[in-house]
């Protein structure tokens, strides 16, 4: 379990050079090239699952997240990458990533490693500056069979599928910034395609991970760096606490 | 004077006064460009005797406003100097010198107050300059050394600067030099194009991420 700390922009595609040029000198760290493809699953419908536990309390159904790297050969078709390759991608596809081949491949084998996340809905409350948010995290190393198969005896069903490419800066402080872009994978009978939702710019992230959600001083600390960095960086980048319902996993409870 | 008393001796109020030589205009530039630099010098004093003490480039800017306040100040005394010089002030008759004697006597004051005095004579202490002594010739001679000391240093401070590249990422002999790498963006400052904005709404993409809705 984690309890991550986070502020929100963005930045358009004109700025993303100056802006990697700016968090290198800040994190004192070169800029890490990473892409994930995510797979969200969610309860399947059709199984009748009892919203309440045995003491009669409500039970939120909550989405699962697996996540896997997409591997950076993979992406650049052989080719070494560096953070520049990010300048380039400004369409809905990515010219030397096969998506359909990766998809196809990853989801069938047993060989990835995935992370499996549950999240909470962040804290709620008025005057809050940051989002903060219980993330449950684990690694599947192996399963036995695909990882659909898995997820399959789980209870779970397909809901949505994104792929994340992006920078990442690691701070001395532990602070984490990340600016990415996404795309949302369009799986239409056997074709996957991807459209990519953050047009003409990048989506930026700073977060603070503790690991225990009573480590209060950490909390209190990763709270200041971050608002440290926030105003570090005003006037230039915004870093805004985002509407909490929007970070929210759950299902559609009121069904 | 140009108040006029409000409660003027009934019996003497028929000697109407005369203020149309009253340089009103004059007076009343000045009263607004020392009302303004009150209250310039007063925020500087209660900003520093904050027990936080503000960002340096604030302080800055508002000693900026400060000293612009106080030259313009300055001009308007001099453009005004022949007027002020051969004006006279005295109380109108009408005045109830018994009753306001305290305001009288501070009003018509010409002498410094002794908390200036003391500012002035400090001042004077502190200069380096021994006034009584040396002839003004002397004096004139010091401060044109002053001057150029001050116009030296100034050129010290221009010529070490032109060797330091302030923008951008590479030092100013890096950049003499050409051993920057193919490709490397160098940066200008440039005021205009820093701020970045935001092409698409962060909570909607946050949205789908977390529920896939768009």
């Amino acid at each position: 379990m984690v309890q991550q700390l986070a502020l929100f922009s963005a930045i358009e595609d004109e700025s993303y050079a100056l802006c990697v040029e700016t968090l290198t000198i800040l994190s004192s760290n070169r800029p890490k090239l990473f892409a994930n493809f995510s797979n969200v699953y969610k309860p399947n419908p059709i199984l009748q699952i009892e919203k309440v536990n045995a003491k009669n309390q409500l039970v939120e159904q909550t989405r699962v997240k697996l996540s896997t790297a997409i591997p950076l050969s993979n992406l650049g078709d052989g080719a070494e990458l560096n953070y520049h390759f990010m300048e380039k991608l400004d369409k809905d596809e990515i010219e030397t990533f096969n998506v359909n081949n990766f998809i196809h491949e990853t989801v069938a084998n047993n060989r990835n490693h995935w992370s499996f996340q549950i999240s909470d809905i962040p804290a709620a409350g008025n005057n809050r500056k940051l989002s903060n948010q219980t993330i449950h995290e684990s690694v599947l190393q192996s399963s036995n069979g695909s990882v659909s198969s898995f997820i399959d005896e789980l209870g779970y069903v397909n809901d949505y599928q994104f792929i994340t490419v992006g920078v990442k800066f690691q701070f001395q402080s532990g602070v984490i910034m990340e600016i990415y872009k996404i795309w949302q994978v369009v799986q239409k009978d056997d074709a996957v395609s991807m459209k990519l939702l953050t047009k003409d710019g990048f989506m930026v992230k700073a977060m603070y991970n503790v690991n225990k959600s009573t480590d209060i001083e950490s909390l209190n600390s990763g709270s200041q760096l971050l608002l440290k960095l926030k105003v570090d960086l005003r006037d230039y980048i915004d870093l805004d606490i985002p509407d909490r319902k929007c970070l929210d996993t759950r299902l559609n409870h009121l069904d | 004077m140009t108040d006029t008393p409000l409660n003027a001796d009934p019996l003497q109020s028929t000697a109407i006064a005369d203020f149309s030589d009253v340089p009103t205009q004059a007076l009343d530039a000045l009263r607004m460009k020392l009302s303004q630099l009150t209250a310039s010098l007063s925020k500087i004093r209660d900003e520093m005797s904050r027990a936080e003490l503000p960002q340096w480039y604030t302080l800055q800017a508002q000693l900026t406003v400060t000293l612009t306040q106080l030259s313009s100040l300055t001009n308007t005394l001099d453009h005004y100097e022949e007027t002020l010089d051969s004006t006279v002030a005295y109380p109108l008759p009408s005045f109830p010198t018994t009753a306001h004697e305290g305001l009288i006597t501070t009003l018509m004051r010409k002498k410094n107050i002794p908390e200036v005095e003391e500012w002035i004579k400090d001042a004077k202490e502190t200069n380096g300059l021994d006034i009584e002594s040396l002839s003004d010739a002397d004096i004139k001679k010091l401060i044109n050394k002053d001057k150029d000391i001050t116009s030296w240093a100034t050129q010290c401070l221009l010529d070490e600067r032109a060797k330091h590249s302030y923008t951008g990422l590479y030092t100013k002999r890096e950049q003499n030099e050409g051993s920057i790498e193919e490709g490397a963006s160098l940066y200008t400052s440039s005021v205009s194009n820093v701020k970045t904005s935001r092409p698409f709404s962060v909570d909607k993409v946050l949205k789908f991420v977390h529920q896939g809705e768009l």
